[in-house]
C-alpha cells in the first residue's frame, strides 16, 4: 500500500495510456498478437521483445551455438537498455553496458555458459521467472492491470528478472559473475523514475532468488544433472558456517544501522529494504541448519520448543484456542478510537513519514485489524469460528468410522449379534493401540550408537477413532461428533449375521466418506490357525477378530494387502511389545519371530514385516539373520531408510566397518536429515581407521581421519537437536524420548571425539549440554569426568565421577569409572578425608578386575588405564 | 615413587600400580588366543575346543595354583608377623625372590610360569620394592640429621609399605579363589575326589573372610558363598562320612547357599546349589519354587540336571500312585517349558556345547519322566533325541531299554540294549573322552545294559536277537558278561544295588530252569537291596521249593515264607508296577496253601 501511494505521489510519467501505441496492430504478421502489439511502443520495443523470444526459442536447443546465441541475445538486450539509459542515467547505463559486455565475452565469445538445467528447483524457478517476464508481465501491462506498467527505461519486460531466470538454467560457476550486476541493480532498486510497485517486487524477488542462488554452491545447484554426493548440503553448510555467520552478522548490523539512521540517509530507503530482505533470507537459511551448530542456539531452541509444545497442547484442549481467539478479537474490537486518533496525530518514531515507504509495524497492524474488525463484527467472528469448527469436524468426520448395529438373521434363541458393533470397535481399537504403543520401544543410552527399534505405520484416525453407535459410554463431545459425522456422511459400517447350516456368516459393508468396501467372514472357512487357536473356539469372537483384521487391512495401509499376513504381523508386534519390560526376552522374541515369519509366508513382499523380523533377530543377537532380513527389505524397497540404517548398524556390530560406511552413505542419501546415519558413519570411520592403524584404544589426535569424523559428528548433533526440537514443538509424546536419546548419544559422542582431539574446552562445553539433556546419565558423567581428569581438573573430575553410578555400565566403563576416580583422588595429593574415597574406588576397581574374564580384563586395562592424550591447540 | 598413591605426572605412579595388579591377574588366568583377527569359524571352533577341555578338566591348573599359593603364603606370613618391621619385610621380600622354594622335581616349566606371574607383582632389582628400600635409606639419613618433616615422610613411607603388603595379600587371595574354583571344577567332574572339595572349602573360607575384612565386594560379585556351599555339599556326598556328619555339612551348605541367593537373587548358579541342597533335605515344595525362578532367570545344563534329579528323587520317595503321577506330570510340564526356553535361546558363541547340553538335559528328563508315566512313545522320542544330540549317548539308550522292558515292549527293548552296548564300546575305545552328560562311568552303563538284556531274555526268551551282536539272546551269557564286568572293575557306583540285581538275575535264571539255587540267589539279592521284583521272584522260588518239599510241615513253613516274601513284594510296589504278576502269584499261593492247610 505504501509503495503504491509513494508511486502515485511521485506521479510517474510511465503511467501512459495504451492508446499511445503505434500502428503495429495492422501488421499481418503479428495479427495473432494484436493485443500484445498494442502494448509495444514501436520498433525498439519489438526488437527487444523479439530478442527475448529468440532467447526463449534457443533455450531448448542443446548445442554450443544455441547457448552462444542465448548469451548474445541477452547481451543485446542489456546493450539496448544501456543505450536507453545513456542520456538520462549514465550510471545505470554503465551497469547495463558492463553486463552486456560480460555476457558477450563470457557467454557468446568464450562460450562458457551452458543452459542445460532442465529439472530440479532452479530449472523450475528459472522457467517461472522467464515466463513471467516474457509473457505474464507484458500481458498484464497490456490489459492495464493495476500497478503493471513498463519496466526500467521503458522496457517492455523486466530485464533483471528475465536475466536471472535465464541464468538459473546454467550449471557453471561462472554464472555467478554474470549475476552480480543484475543483483546489484535489484539491490539498488533500479533507476529512480521506474520504481513501480510491480517493478520493485520483481526486483526484490530477483534479489532474493539470486542471492539464494549465489549462496548455494554449484554442486548443489546442479542437482538435476549430476547427482551430488550424499549429504553434500550439510557438509558444505558445516564447512562454510563461519563465513556465513560473519556475513549474516555484518548484513544484519548494516540493516539495523541504516534502519535506525534512516532519516539521515536520504535516498537509501530501497537499499535498506534490500538489506533487510537479504538479512531475512540469511536468517531463514541460518535457522534452517547452521544455527543448530551453535551450543547456545540449541539451548534456546530446546527451551522454546518445549514451551511452544506445551502451549500448543494447552490451547488444543477444550477449544481453548477458540476462546483465546475470541478474547483477542474482543480486545482488538474494544480498542477505542481514541488511540487510533492519537496514532494519526502522532506519527511513530520509526517511520519515514515523508515518503511513506516505511511504517511502524504496531501501527500498521492496528490499522489493519481495527479496519477489518470493528466492534460490531465480534459476534460475526464468533459465528465464523463456530462454523470453522463444524467444518473441521466435518472434515475429520469423513475420516472417522461409525460402526452401526449388526442385524441378527440367524434365528437362534441366543441373539449374539447384539453388541457386535461395540465389540468390533474394541477389536479395531486393540489393533490400533498395539501399533501406537510400539513407540515404547526406544534406543538405549548404553550403546555407543543409536540402536534400531521396530517400525510400524500409523493406523490413522480411521481405526483409532472408530465409533460405535451402540456404545453408550462415549462422551458428549463424541456423540455430537458422531451425529455430525452421520450428517456429513462419513464412512459407516453395517453388518448382518447369518447362519448357513451350522456355520455362522457375518457380512459387513462400508460406505460413505469416499470409501466402499464389503466383507464376508464365514466360520466354515476357518483356516488351521483359527481352529488350532484355543482362544478362537468362541466362534463369534473368532469371526469378529477376522473381520477386524480384514477391515484394518483394507482401510489402513499397513504394508500388506493380505489380512492373514497383517494378523500374524500384529501378533508378532504383540509378542515384541511384551518383552519390553521382561527379563527373559528370548522366548517372547522367538514367538515374535514365528509370527512374523508366518506373516511373510502369507506375503513375502511385506517389507515392514521383513524389517521388524530383522529387528527381532538383532535383539536376539543373531546378526547374520538380521543382516539378511534388512537386505531383503532393501531389495524390495531401496528407499527404506530404517532398513538401510539398521543394516549399517548391524554391520558395525559385526565389525564390518567398510560395509557399514557404505550403507550409512546410502542412508544419508535417502534421508540426509536423520542424525543417526551421520553419527554411525563417523563411528564406523573411526573404528576402521583404528583397525587400519592398529591403535588399541583411539587414533592419535593428529590422524587426518579426525577431520571427517568431527565434521559428521557435528552435523549429527545439529540434526539430532533440530529433530528433537521439532518433536517437542508438537507437544509431549513418546517420540520425544526417542529423539532425546538420539540427541544425547550424538552430543555425548561428539564430546568424546573433541576430547580425543585434545579440544578439552570445547569438549567440556558439549558435555555440559549433554548433562543438561540427561543430568543423571552415568555415561555422560563418566566421560566428562575423564575429560576433566585428562585436563588435570581433579576437583571437577571427582565431582563428575562422584555423581555417576556404575549400575548398568559395561565392565569396560565400570573400570574406567573406578580407575579414573581413584586416579583423580590419588593425583590430587589426597587429604585424610579423601583417602576413604580413594580406597573405596580402589577396592571397587579391584573387585571389577577380579571378576572380569581375560578378554574383558585386557579391554579394561587398555581402556581404563589409558594415559591422557596430548592437548591440542585450541 | 612408582608404587604409591601416584602424585605427580598425572597419577602415573598409581596407574602403574593398577597396571601391575591387572597384569598379575592376566598372567594368572589361562592363556587365551587372541580372537580379533580370526574368522567366525575359527572362533566357533576355539570355543568348542574350550568346552571340551573344560569337560576333561585340567589337573595341571590346580598344581600350578597350589605352587603359587604356597609361594604367596610365604609372603603373606610377613603381613601377619607383626613383629617384623616394614624394612625387614621388604628386605625379606627382595631376598626371597627369585629364590622361591622349588616344589617337586618335574616342575621346571611350571616354575618358569610361576616366576613370570610373580614378576608381574614388581619384585625386581629396580622395582618398587627396591625403590622403597632406597627411600628408606634416605629417610634414615634424614632422621639421623633431624631434618624437618622427616617423621611425616616416614609415616608416608610406612603407608606405602602397607599399600604394598595389601596388594600382596590381595594377590594371594585371588590365587586362593582361583584354586578353589579349579578344585571345584575338578570335583564336579569326578564326585569321588572329596579332597578337592575340602581344599576348595578351606581356600574359600579363608578368602571370603579376608576379602570381606578388606571391604572388597568380591565375595558378592563372584558368588563365593555359593561356591563355598557347593564345595561343602560335594564334601557331604563322600560315602565314608557318617550320617550325622553328613547332615551337619548339608545344614552348613544350606546356610551358605541361602546367603548366596540372598546376595545375588538373579544368579542361577547359586539357586542350583540351593535346589540340590533342598532336594537332599526333602523340601520338594521349596525346590519347585526355586526351580521356577531359576528357569525364568536362565536355565543352563547344570540347573536342569539338579532340578531333574530333584523331581526324580521326589517321585521315588512317594508311595501314593496318584501323587506320584501328579509329580511326574509336573516334571514333564516343567521340562517341556525348559525345552522351549532352550530352543528359543540364540546361539551362544562362547559356549555352544553347553547349549546343546541344555537341550540334552531337557530331552533326557522328559524321556525319563514320560517313561515313568508309561508313555513309552514319548519317552522313546525324547531319549532318542537326547542320544542323537550326543548327550548321555549310552545312558539314554540304557534307560530306554529298561523303560521298554518294564513296559513289556520286548521287541523294542532288545535293540535299545544292543545299541547301548555298541555305543558304550565305542566310547570305551576313546580312552580320554567322557561322553557329554554321563554321570555314571561307562562300565556301570555296560553292566546295566547286559543286565537288562539278561532280564529281557528271562522275560521273553523267544525274542530273536541275532548272534554276533553285542547282546545275546541267552540270559546266562548276558549274566556272565555282566558278572565279568562287575568283577573286572572296581569303579562301579552303587555297587551293592548292582550286585543285588545280578543276584536277582541269577536267581531268576535258576527259577526259569526250576533249580533249587534260585531261592538262595534271590535271598542274597533282597538282602543287598530289598526290591519288589526280587521278593516276587523269591516268593515264586519258595513256591517251587514247597512243591518239592517232603512233608506238610516243611511245605507249610516254606509256603509261609513265600507268603511273607509276597507280602513284602506288595509293600514295596506301591505304584502297582508288578500288580498283574503279584495277583497271579497270590492266586498260585492260595492254591498251594489250601491243600497244605487241609
Amino acid at each position: 500500500m505504501g509503495r503504491t501511494l509513494a508511486y502515485k505521489r511521485r506521479g510517474n510519467s510511465a503511467a501512459r495510456s495504451v492508446h499511445e501505441l503505434g500502428p503495429i496492430e495492422d501488421s499481418i504478421m503479428f495479427k495473432d498478437f494484436a493485443y500484445l502489439a498494442r502494448g509495444l511502443r514501436g520498433f525498439e520495443d519489438w526488437m527487444v521483445y523479439a530478442l527475448a523470444l529468440v532467447v526463449l526459442a534457443l533455450l531448448p536447443v542443446k548445442t554450443r551455438t544455441a547457448d552462444r546465441g542465448v548469451s548474445l541475445a541477452l547481451a543485446l538486450l542489456w546493450a539496448s537498455t544501456a543505450l536507453d539509459a545513456y542520456r538520462s542515467n549514465p550510471g545505470w547505463a554503465v551497469l547495463a553496458g558492463t553486463e552486456a559486455a560480460l555476457l558477450l565475452g563470457i557467454g557468446s565469445a568464450w562460450g562458457r555458459l551452458r543452459f542445460e538445467a532442465r529439472t530440479g528447483f532452479w530449472a523450475a524457478a528459472g522457467t517461472i521467472l522467464t515466463f513471467y517476464s516474457l509473457l505474464l508481465f507484458p500481458l498484464l501491462a497490456l490489459f492495464q492491470a493495476p500497478l503493471f506498467d513498463r519496466s526500467a527505461f521503458g522496457a517492455p519486460l523486466p530485464l533483471v528478472l528475465f536475466t536471472c531466470g535465464i541464468l538459473f538454467l546454467t550449471v557453471e560457476p561462472i554464472a555467478n559473475l554474470l549475476l552480480v550486476l543484475p543483483l546489484t541493480w535489484a539491490f539498488l532498486g533500479g533507476p529512480d523514475g521506474y520504481r513501480g510497485p510491480v517493478e520493485l517486487d520483481g526486483l526484490e524477488i530477483a534479489l532474493l532468488a539470486g542471492a539464494l542462488f549465489l549462496t548455494l554452491p554449484p554442486e548443489l545447484r546442479a542437482m538435476s544433472d549430476s547427482r551430488p554426493s550424499p549429504g553434500t548440503a550439510y557438509k558444505l553448510a558445516f564447512r562454510r558456517r563461519t563465513a556465513f555467520g560473519y556475513g549474516l552478522w555484518a548484513l544484519t548490523l548494516a540493516t539495523a544501522f541504516l534502519f535506525v539512521t534512516a532519516s539521515r540517509w536520504r535516498g537509501l530507503e530501497q537499499t535498506t529494504i534490500s538489506l533487510a530482505l537479504l538479512s531475512a533470507l540469511g536468517l531463514v537459511l541460518w535457522l534452517a541448519y547452521p544455527a543448530w551448530q551453535s551450543l547456545w542456539y540449541r539451548y534456546l531452541a530446546w527451551g522454546a520448543a518445549k514451551a511452544g509444545g506445551r502451549i500448543q497442547i494447552w490451547l488444543r484442549e477444550n477449544w481453548r484456542w477458540g476462546l483465546m481467539l475470541l478474547a483477542l478479537l474482543a480486545v482488538l474490537a474494544s480498542w477505542n478510537p481514541a488511540s487510533e486518533g492519537t496514532s494519526q496525530q502522532t506519527p511513530p518514531s520509526t517511520t519515514t513519514a515523508e515518503n511513506g515507504m516505511i511504517y511502524s509495524i504496531p501501527g500498521k497492524l492496528r490499522e489493519l485489524l481495527v479496519g477489518f474488525l470493528p466492534p460490531g463484527k465480534v459476534v460475526w467472528s464468533a459465528s465464523a469460528i463456530s462454523l470453522l469448527w463444524l467444518l473441521l469436524e466435518a472434515y475429520q468426520g469423513r475420516r472417522r468410522l461409525v460402526i452401526g448395529d449388526f442385524e441378527d438373521k440367524t434365528g437362534d434363541s441366543i441373539v449374539w449379534a447384539s453388541g457386535l458393533g461395540s465389540q468390533l470397535q474394541n477389536e479395531l481399537a486393540r489393533i490400533a493401540d498395539l501399533y501406537k504403543v510400539i513407540d515404547e520401544a526406544r534406543p538405549t543410552r548404553k550403546s555407543d550408537v543409536v540402536e534400531v527399534v521396530p517400525g510400524v505405520v500409523d493406523p490413522g484416525t480411521i481405526l483409532k477413532e472408530a465409533i460405535s453407535t451402540t456404545l453408550g459410554s462415549a462422551g458428549f463431545g463424541t456423540q455430537i461428533a458422531a451425529l455430525f459425522t452421520r450428517l456429513v456422511s462419513g464412512p459407516q459400517l453395517k453388518g448382518v449375521v447369518h447362519k448357513v447350516g451350522s456355520d455362522y456368516v457375518i457380512t459387513a459393508s462400508l460406505s460413505g466418506g469416499g470409501l466402499a468396501f464389503s466383507w464376508k467372514v464365514d466360520s466354515g472357512t476357518f483356516g488351521e490357525d483359527e481352529k488350532q487357536n484355543p482362544a478362537d473356539k468362541d466362534v463369534p469372537r473368532a469371526l469378529l477378530g477376522q473381520l477386524a483384521y480384514r477391515i484394518a487391512t483394507d482401510l489402513v495401509s499397513i504394508g500388506s494387502p493380505r489380512w492373514r499376513a497383517v494378523r500374524c504381523f500384529t501378533e508378532g508386534l504383540r509378542h515384541y511389545r511384551e518383552i519390553q519390560r521382561q527379563s527373559d526376552q528370548s522366548y517372547k522374541l522367538r514367538e515374535a519371530e514365528r509370527c512374523l515369519i508366518r506373516a511373510l509366508n502369507d506375503d513375502l513382499r511385506f517389507t515392514q514385516c521383513h524389517y521388524n523380523l530383522g529387528v527381532v533377530y538383532r535383539q536376539l543377537g543373531e546378526l547374520g539373520s538380521a543382516e539378511s532380513a534388512f537386505r531383503r527389505v532393501l531389495r524390495e524397497n531401496p528407499d527404506h531408510f530404517e532398513a538401510c540404517y539398521a543394516l549399517a548398524e548391524t554391520l558395525v556390530h559385526c565389525k564390518k566397518h567398510e560395509d557399514a560406511m557404505r550403507f550409512c552413505e546410502a542412508a544419508i542419501d535417502i534421508d540426509p536429515d536423520d542424525a543417526r546415519a551421520w553419527d554411525l558413519w563417523a563411528y564406523s570411520l573411526r573404528h576402521r581407521e583404528q583397525r587400519l592403524t592398529g591403535a588399541e584404544v583411539a587414533l592419535e589426535p593428529s590422524h587426518p581421519g579426525w577431520t571427517q569424523i568431527r565434521e559428521r559428528k557435528e552435523i549429527a548433533v545439529a540434526l539430532a537437536w533440530r529433530a528433537l526440537c521439532r518433536e517437542a514443538l508438537r507437544g509431549p509424546s513418546p517420540a520425544i524420548q526417542s529423539e532425546m536419546t538420539t540427541a544425547l548419544l550424538c552430543t555425548r559422542n561428539l564430546a568424546v571425539v573433541l576430547t580425543r582431539l585434545g579440544l578439552y574446552q570445547e569438549s567440556q562445553r558439549v558435555f555440559q549440554q549433554a548433562t543438561w539433556l540427561a543430568p543423571h546419565d552415568p555415561y555422560v558423567g563418566l566421560y566428562e569426568g575423564r575429560t576433566h581428569f585428562w585436563t588435570r581438573s581433579w576437583r571437577r573430575a571427582k565431582s563428575a565421577l562422584g555423581g555417576a553410578f556404575d549400575e548398568g555400565l559395561a565392565a569396560r566403563d565400570r573400570g574406567l569409572l573406578w580407575s579414573t576416580l581413584a586416579q583423580a583422588h590419588a593425583a590430587s595429593e589426597p587429604e585424610a578425608a579423601d583417602l576413604g574415597s580413594l580406597r573405596s574406588a580402589h577396592q571397587r576397581f579391584l573387585d571389577l578386575v577380579a571378576d572380569a574374564s581375560p578378554a574383558d580384563l585386557r579391554q579394561v586395562v587398555e581402556f581404563s588405564l589409558e594415559a591422557p592424550p596430548r592437548e591440542s591447540h585450541q | 615413587m612408582s608404587w604409591g598413591l601416584g602424585s605427580g605426572q598425572d597419577g602415573a605412579g598409581y596407574r602403574d600400580r593398577l597396571h601391575r595388579l591387572c597384569k598379575f591377574l592376566l598372567a594368572l588366568k589361562p592363556e587365551e588366543e587372541d580372537g580379533k583377527e580370526q574368522s567366525e569359524l575359527a572362533r566357533l571352533q576355539r570355543s568348542v575346543n574350550a568346552c571340551r577341555k573344560r569337560r576333561r578338566g585340567a589337573d595341571s591348573d590346580i598344581q600350578g595354583l597350589q605352587d603359587l599359593q604356597k609361594a604367596l603364603k610365604h609372603l603373606e606370613r610377613g603381613r601377619n608377623g607383626q613383629k617384623e618391621t616394614e624394612e625387614q619385610y621388604l628386605n625379606r621380600l627382595l631376598a626371597w625372590h627369585p629364590k622361591v622354594e622349588r616344589i617337586g622335581a618335574q616342575v621346571s616349566d611350571r616354575q618358569r610360569a610361576l616366576d613370570r606371574i610373580l614378576q608381574t607383582l614388581g619384585i625386581e632389582d629396580d622395582g618398587p620394592v627396591a625403590a622403597l628400600l632406597a627411600l628408606n635409606d634416605d629417610l634414615s639419613l634424614l632422621e639421623r640429621n633431624g631434618a624437618a618433616g622427616a617423621s611425616d615422610a616416614r609415616n608416608r613411607w610406612k603407608e606405602l609399605v602397607q599399600e604394598l603388603i595389601g596388594d600382596w595379600e590381595w594377590a594371594y587371595l585371588q590365587v586362593l579363589v582361583r584354586l578353589a574354583r579349579a578344585c571345584l571344577a575338578r570335583n564336579r567332574l569326578d564326585p569321588r575326589l572329596s579332597a578337592c572339595s575340602q581344599e576348595a572349602e578351606q581356600c574359600l573360607t579363608e578368602a571370603i573372610e579376608k576379602l570381606e575384612r578388606r571391604g572388597l565386594f568380591q565375595p558378592r560379585t563372584q558368588g563365593l558363598y555359593g561356591l563355598l556351599a557347593e564345595s561343602i555339599l560335594l564334601r557331604s556326598k563322600a560315602e565314608e562320612l557318617p550320617p550325622e556328619k553328613r547332615l551337619e555339612l548339608i545344614q552348613a551348605a544350606h546356610t551358605y547357599a541361602r546367603r548366596a541367593v540372598e546376595i545375588d537373587p538373579e544368579s542361577v548358579d547359586e539357586r542350583r546349589v540351593l535346589i540340590e541342597i533342598l532336594s537332599l533335605l526333602g523340601d520338594y515344595e521349596e525346590v519347585r519354587t526355586e526351580a521356577e525362578v531359576a528357569l525364568n532367570l536362565d536355565a543352563g545344563p547344570e540347573i536342569l540336571r539338579s532340578i531333574g534329579a530333584s523331581f526324580k528323587d521326589q517321585a521315588a520317595s512317594l508311595r501314593s500312585p496318584e501323587i506320584r503321577k501328579k509329580v511326574l506330570q509336573e516334571a514333564v510340564d516343567f521340562f517341556e517349558k525348559a525345552k522351549k526356553h532352550a530352543e528359543s535361546a540364540p546361539l551362544d558363541k562362547a559356549c555352544p556345547l553347553e547349549q546343546i547340553e541344555t537341550h540334552g538335559w531337557a530331552h533326557y528328563w522328559l524321556g525319563l519322566f514320560e517313561g515313568e508315566r508309561g508313555s513309552c512313545d514319548q519317552a522313546d522320542r525324547h531319549l532318542r533325541t537326547a542320544a542323537e544330540l550326543g548327550f548321555k549317548p549310552i545312558e539314554s539308550r540304557v534307560r530306554l531299554g529298561w523303560i521298554y522292558l518294564e513296559a513289556k515292549a520286548y521287541d523294542k527293548a532288545g535293540p535299545a540294549f544292543r545299541d547301548a552296548a555298541t555305543e558304550a564300546k565305542r566310547w570305551l575305545a576313546k580312552h580320554d573322552e567322557q561322553a557329554p552328560g554321563e554321570d555314571q562311568p561307562i562300565e556301570d552303563l555296560i553292566f546295566k545294559a547286559y543286565l537288562g538284556a539278561a532280564f529281557l531274555a528271562l522275560a521273553s526268551p523267544v525274542e530273536p536277537i541275532s548272534a554276533g551282536q553285542a547282546i545275546s539272546a541267552e540270559p546266562e551269557k548276558s549274566i556272565a558278561k555282566a558278572e565279568g564286568y562287575l568283577k573286572s572293575t572296581e569303579s562301579l557306583q552303587n555297587r551293592t544295588d548292582l550286585q543285588s540285581l545280578l543276584h536277582e538275575a541269577h536267581g531268576r535264571a535258576h527259577l526259569a530252569r526250576k533249580e533249587p539255587e534260585a531261592a538262595p540267589e534271590l535271598e542274597k539279592a533282597v538282602r543287598l537291596s530289598p526290591r519288589s521284583s526280587a521278593y516276587c521272584h523269591l516268593s515264586y522260588a519258595r513256591l517251587e521249593l514247597s512243591m518239592a518239599a517232603g512233608d506238610d510241615a516243611e511245605k507249610c513253613e516254606i509256603l509261609a515264607k513265600a507268603r511273607e516274601a509276597y507280602q513284602l513284594a506288595v509293600d514295596l510296589d506301591p505304584w502297582g508296577g508288578l500288580s498283574s504278576e503279584l495277583s497271579r502269584l497270590d492266586s498260585k499261593l492260595q492254591l498251594a496253601e489250601k491243600p497244605a492247610a487241609t
